[in-house]
């Protein structure tokens, strides 16, 4: 491309094509809906049109969790195409000499790397979504919990791992509880304490997390300068998505495999169990003081139960082998009165055969008297 | 060079191509309405608590009068084995004259909790067996494991050799410390019995996004995107759609095994060691007697080849033989290249074991 050409990326034409964009699908909307009006002006008139199309899917049915996943995916690329555009645009305005678009494309990562501490980029948000969807089916939305997190974004300086309010709020936390309700304080105590050692371990996994995002763009940029290098070139925004994945998922690995990660993985969930047993052993201490069965109890009641059922299964099978031995025992007996007929009747013959063979031989014996005396 | 050919006019094209295949992609979904699985006939000849044992109608005449007994992982469906016609290892092998029965693990509730290793493999695995060969006639059968199913039928194999005629492991982890393996290397610092004392079962939801967390970005963003493009029509739609289907079908792990499985392989190792415990048995590979064939998956980013590959180094039988599959862990029960490769091959080194 000349460097004299228009680019004419987010202006006028772009939101212009996109709002035509919108037009169509509310269009589309009209006619599934009567009456059907958008609530704003949308921001990304895109994305807003698959907002649109959302309310649309059914709530029901096999399809309805991968249609919202296809469609969140759809909203994402829409939105970092916007951010492409951006990008595009300025690249596009810098002379087109190496070093020049070169040195733009390394100030523009570096803001992005930036955004990446504060999440505010498209790229960022891609980047965290797995982890929070990943946070999320651990359990990691209790309501106390997002309030203390909502607290440590308020409160200054508290999102650094090294803030000295976090020994300070231990050694508090750490006074002896007194009196009657001595237990339930201490309780409560130790879950706030959890709750701290959660909010560290969490930020201590976010902030490698982040790190490895931004070695993830040094990759991108790595990669676009070899692709220029060879002479190649990318095509397609989606080419430019799937370029920012590969390299992603290679930074990712890489981090995937180091003892850091298996350390800050172990402490984030491991603190967040804890977290979570406190805040169990809490609502099991309320439901014993008002008689109802704690959680405690139900999990007891589940262990004698599997005993039992491996005892019955052992008593079962005792009991075949036994029923397997009297069967072969009755065999037995059976065999041996067999054998003991067997053996009498054979008895039997022999005696026949021995009293037919002595009258023989008295016969014999008799016949040959009667020749000697004839 | 300016490295990016990209100008607004294609741009544009590309994000409303994009937009209108995104549309008819939704319209597709919301009719596809319910996604069939499973192509083989069976009927239910077993079950004990949530398991049942399925029997699959024999597809020649005279099948082999061994039969063949899958044991599944307790992670995910067995439905994966019998996908759909034309992508069923279950229809392969009976197509290859196999008698073959599966175990369907169902799905474990709260009221399983302290399932262990043990209550599986000498519960109900043996009772399995024992119930295939009454109904066969035969005092032994062929065991055919998948993937965490191959361990616990290695486990079984070497408590119950006198059971076992032959052992087929496919995508079994045997070493659990292999320098690639991803999903152990993740593990080895999570306290698991605190994890287990806190949570009892772990969830579907819980496995599902730890196996999505091996390549976060390509299993939940790109692949979303992809998507697009798969659903112009039914039928691919619906092929994509049976893989999701599988892929989110995740029962619930019962605490107790769970927290055996994790510790005992995944942590510390303990099967190449000749250490792992099940309930008071000692499970020792090189009781493994029986001739032995091992599939694994060139590209299985979830057991890489060489924790199946160890198999051979600890296994006692003199008769190992090792098949390496050209895809990945899934791809060896439903691409067109397995349907072709695995079932015949199965069946072939069966006959020659008969």
């Amino acid at each position: 491309m000349s460097k004299n050409d228009t680019f004419p990326f987010w202006t006028d034409e772009w939101m212009k094509s996109q709002q035509e964009y919108l037009d169509t699908w509310t269009d589309l909307s009209e006619k599934m809906t009567s009456g059907f009006q958008p609530a704003k002006k949308p921001i990304n008139p895109w994305v807003e049109a698959l907002d649109q199309w959302e309310t649309f899917i059914p709530n029901t049915g096999e399809s309805q969790p991968y249609a919202q996943r296809m469609l969140d995916q759809g909203k994402a690329f829409f939105e970092m195409s916007d951010g492409i555009s951006k990008f595009l645009k300025v690249l596009n305005e810098v002379n087109e000499s190496k070093e020049q678009w070169q040195n733009t494309l390394q100030s523009q990562m570096e803001a992005i790397k930036k955004a990446f501490e504060t999440g505010d980029s498209s790229l960022a948000a891609f980047w965290d979504e797995p982890l929070d969807s990943w946070k999320s089916s651990l359990g990691d939305s209790p309501i106390e919990l997002q309030s203390f997190m909502k607290f440590v974004d308020q409160a200054q300086g508290m999102d650094s791992l090294t803030n000295p309010i976090y020994d300070e709020m231990n050694k508090k936390l750490s006074t002896p509880a007194l009196g009657q309700n001595r237990e339930a304080q201490e309780q409560h105590q130790k879950y706030t304490c959890l709750l701290m050692d959660y909010q560290r371990a969490s930020q201590e996994y976010n902030t490698a997390h982040h790190r490895v995002g931004q070695e993830a763009i040094e990759r991108l940029i790595a990669k676009i300068s070899e692709m220029s290098k060879q002479g190649e070139s990318i095509d397609t925004m989606r080419g430019i998505y799937d370029l920012w994945v590969d390299c992603a998922e290679e930074a990712y690995a890489e981090f995937a495999f180091t003892d850091e990660y298996q350390t800050v993985y172990g402490r984030m969930i491991n603190s967040l169990m804890a977290l979570k047993q406190a805040s169990r052993n809490i609502v099991d201490s309320a439901m014993t003081s008002i008689g109802l069965p704690s959680s405690k109890a139900f999990d007891t009641v589940l262990q004698r139960m599997q005993e039992m059922r491996r005892e019955i299964r052992q008593l079962q099978r005792e009991k075949k082998k036994s029923a397997d031995l009297s069967e072969l025992h009755n065999e037995i007996a059976e065999l041996r009165k067999e054998l003991a007929a067997v053996k009498k009747s054979v008895s039997a013959i022999n005696r026949v055969e021995k009293s037919v063979s002595k009258k023989t031989v008295t016969k014999k014996k008799a016949a040959a008297t009667k020749t000697t005396k004839g | 060079m300016f490295p990016f050919n990209i100008t607004p006019d294609s741009a544009l094209k590309e994000i409303q191509e994009f937009g209108n295949k995104l549309g008819e992609g939704m319209q597709t979904l919301t009719e596809l309405g319910e996604i069939p699985v499973g192509a083989s006939e069976f009927e239910v000849v077993y079950h004990e608590d949530k398991l049942t044992l399925n029997h699959y109608k024999p597809l020649v005449k005279n099948p082999n009068k061994t039969p063949i007994l899958i044991i599944y992982a307790l992670v995910n469906r067995p439905y994966m084995t019998d996908l759909q016609k034309g992508r069923s290892l279950i229809e392969g092998l009976l197509k290859n004259g196999q008698d073959v029965y599966l175990i369907d693990w169902g799905y474990p509730d709260a009221a399983d909790r302290y399932l262990s290793l043990d209550d599986y493999i000498n519960g109900y695995i043996d009772n399995c067996v024992d119930n295939v060969c009454d109904r066969a006639g035969v005092d032994k059968l062929n065991i055919l494991g998948v993937c965490q199913g191959g361990t616990l039928s290695l486990c079984y194999t070497s408590l119950h050799t006198h059971k076992v005629n032959n052992l087929i492991t496919t995508v079994t982890p045997v070493d659990f410390h292999t320098k690639d393996d991803q999903l152990s290397h993740m593990v080895r610092n999570v306290d698991i019995d605190l994890l287990v004392d806190t949570v009892g079962n772990i969830s579907g939801d819980m496995m599902n996004t730890t196996f999505l967390s091996l390549k976060p970005f390509r299993l939940n963003g790109q692949k979303y995107l992809d998507m697009v493009n798969l659903l112009g029509d039914e039928d691919s739609a619906l092929n994509f759609m049976r893989m999701e289907k599988w892929i989110f079908d995740s029962p619930d792990q019962a605490g107790q095994a769970y927290k055996e499985f994790i510790s005992q392989f995944y942590q510390q190792n303990k099967l190449i060691k000749s250490e792992v415990m099940v309930g008071e048995h000692r499970i020792d590979l090189k009781n493994i007697t029986v001739p032995v064939l091992n599939i694994f998956a060139k590209d299985d980013h979830l057991v890489p080849v060489a924790a199946s590959k160890a198999l051979e180094k600890y296994v006692g039988t003199d008769d190992y033989t090792p098949l390496e599959f050209p895809g990945g862990h899934i791809g060896i029960f439903v691409s067109g290249k397995a349907q072709k490769m695995i079932p015949p091959t199965v069946a072939e080194w069966l006959t020659e074991r008969s």
